[in-house]
């Protein structure tokens, strides 16, 4: 797999290299240049690898246009949603998902067979974006963008377009925005049928509920499709000298396959020991969503204070809070300083299941992924930076993102994100 | 009670607040200051002086049927609210005095890369996502 990925991060390296050459012989306006490292890790879980590379550049007054990439390489086991044994409770299922179903997602390989509720996976992400920003007039500017991302089992193809309208001697902007995405996931085989059978327990045979037949084909269908559309209504207020602020509403439906074809369910059963039977997840084929994002940036004196507040919700019955706030403090023109707290709260969707029980009958829906789960997620950590120049700059932050889950027996989440910017003009 | 006179006998079961006649408020060179609500009670008291309170039969506007949720209710409410107090609250601050908002630190995405980085991060790991803007660029989040 790391073979065939290799062509495409050689077309990278040659694009980036090409654009890079090109327009920076002879222009007068520069490119700006942005890279970054990121790795990302979850302690004894999935481990992330994301390269990124930005380049903007001033085609002539009023218009720029801004071109990236994205190259993640991702490895690691991530919980499949099947319930984390008790230390005295036996698994009895043995892994088998369909063989060929995915060659990212092969189950138990190296987690051992203590692990069921984790899923082994290797997959790799290039994604791109390319920008075009346009003002019409002083106060009338525009922004259109496309970007594409392609996993070996996912992909998406979105554009969007945003207009910005200044008021009141650029005092107050106007946002407004819209954007749709195709996306497709396609699992080698196909897509499994929602709440199909992964396996049935051998012994458990007297529990099984009517609504499991362990001797059904696992059928596969077509790639999996879903179109999301959103539109957005933003405001920034210039309140004084000292604060700006903003205050964005958005708003997104989802239409198609939105389930998570990786993602399991553990039939239990009271009179049983371990999982009667291992079931695929559903969910619905339609989500609406939105949320209200309230920013604002304070200076003080030499120093900055970034603070947020966003509320969102959605028709799956989802809640969540989320405040982050960020200062930043300058040490004379070269040096800073940055930390930063975040902290997430969200609900449960309204099928969020941490296992299914064998005497129930079947639910319409049901997931047990972690993420449609009452969860909270706390992040700390600082960024320090150093200015070369006017335009060249470098930066490292280090965090640790710490993730608890409710209503679950799934162990909490430990992560160290590392990531060092540098921005230069050429 | 002046504006007693002025207002239409109310109709039985109507009455009018008796908790804001005028007290005999002085101010600090012993002039009385004339027709000041009471605040003998509470603010509310205050605020509702000389409001009309309806008692006996009751009156009822129809029910009105929302096609919307109660929390996209309150958020518009809100929303309603911030965008009008944005009109009244805000200095006049001209563009030539904007020096401190226009410095990097000063911006609402300070770092693009980091912002998409976290953008990510946090799509892959939470339910809720966005809120920024549009930008797109799906994945099949592990």
């Amino acid at each position: 797999m790391q073979l065939e990925r290799a062509p495409i991060r050689r077309a990278l390296t040659l694009a980036t290299a090409t654009l890079l050459a090109g327009p920076v012989a002879g222009e007068e306006t520069g490119v700006d240049l942005q890279l970054s490292q990121l790795y990302y890790a979850e302690q004894n879980r999935v481990s992330v690898n994301t390269s990124q590379i930005l380049l903007g550049k001033t085609l002539r007054e009023g218009d720029a246009v801004k071109l990236g990439f994205i190259y993640d390489a991702m490895t690691g086991a991530s919980p499949n949603g099947r319930k984390v044994p008790l230390a005295n409770q036996s698994q009895t299922v043995p892994i088998t998902t369909a063989s060929g179903f995915s060659f990212s997602a092969q189950s138990g390989k190296s987690s051992g067979s203590s692990q069921t509720w984790l899923t082994e996976f290797k997959d790799n992400r290039t994604a791109g974006t390319l920008d075009w920003d346009h003002s019409f007039t002083r106060n009338i500017s525009t922004n259109l963008g496309v970007n594409i991302s392609q996993e070996d089992d996912y992909r998406s193809r979105g554009g969007s377009a945003v207009a910005n309208i200044d008021l009141d001697e650029k005092r107050t902007t106007i946002s407004l925005g819209a954007s749709a995405s195709q996306d497709t996931v396609d699992p080698k085989g196909g897509i499994p049928n929602g709440l199909g059978l992964v396996a049935c327990a051998t012994s458990a045979a007297a529990f099984e509920p009517a609504w499991i037949d362990c001797n059904a084909t696992r059928t596969r269908y077509k790639p999996g499709d879903k179109v999301s559309t959103t539109v957005f209504l933003g405001t920034t207020q210039v309140w004084n000298r000292q604060t700006l602020a903003q205050l964005n509403f958005t708003h997104s439906n989802l239409d198609g396959y939105l389930t998570d074809p990786y993602k399991q369910l553990s039939v239990m059963s009271d009179s049983f020991d371990g999982e009667v039977a291992v079931v695929y997840e559903k969910r619905p084929d339609q989500r609406s969503t939105n949320s209200v994002l309230l920013k604002s940036v304070h200076t003080l004196g030499d120093q900055a204070v970034n603070a947020s507040y966003r509320y969102y919700w959605d028709d799956w019955g989802i809640r969540a809070h989320t405040a982050d706030i960020h200062a930043r403090f300058d040490f004379g023109a070269r040096w800073f300083l940055q930390p930063h707290l975040r902290y997430s709260r969200q609900g449960a969707a309204d099928f969020f299941r941490p296992e299914l029980s064998a005497s129930a009958t079947k639910p319409a829906y049901a997931s047990a992924d972690h993420r449609l789960g009452s969860q909270g997620t706390t992040t700390y950590g600082i960024k320090a930076g150093v200015a070369f120049s006017k335009v060249a700059k470098l930066a490292l932050r280090i965090e640790r993102m710490t993730q608890d889950y409710r209503g679950t027996t799934l162990p909490d989440l430990d992560v160290w994100i590392v990531q060092v910017t540098f921005r230069n003009e050429f | 009670m002046q504006d007693a006179l002025a207002t239409p006998i109310p109709p039985s079961g109507v009455k009018r607040r008796r908790d804001c006649e005028a007290p005999n408020v002085k101010n600090k060179y012993g002039t009385r200051i004339a027709n000041l609500p009471a605040r003998t009670k509470s603010h509310h008291a205050a605020e509702n002086c000389g409001k009309i309170e309806v008692h006996g039969p009751k009156f009822f506007l129809p029910p009105i049927k929302l096609p919307m949720r109660p929390d996209f209710v309150r958020t518009l409410i809100g929303l309603v609210a911030l965008v009008s107090l944005e009109g009244c609250a805000f200095e006049a601050v001209k563009p030539w005095q904007r020096g401190e908002l226009a410095r990097e630190n000063a911006q609402l995405v300070a770092d693009p890369l980091e912002n998409a980085a976290d953008e990510h991060i946090y799509f892959s790991k939470e339910a809720a996502n966005g809120g920024q803007g549009v930008a797109g660029g799906g994945c099949g989040c592990n």
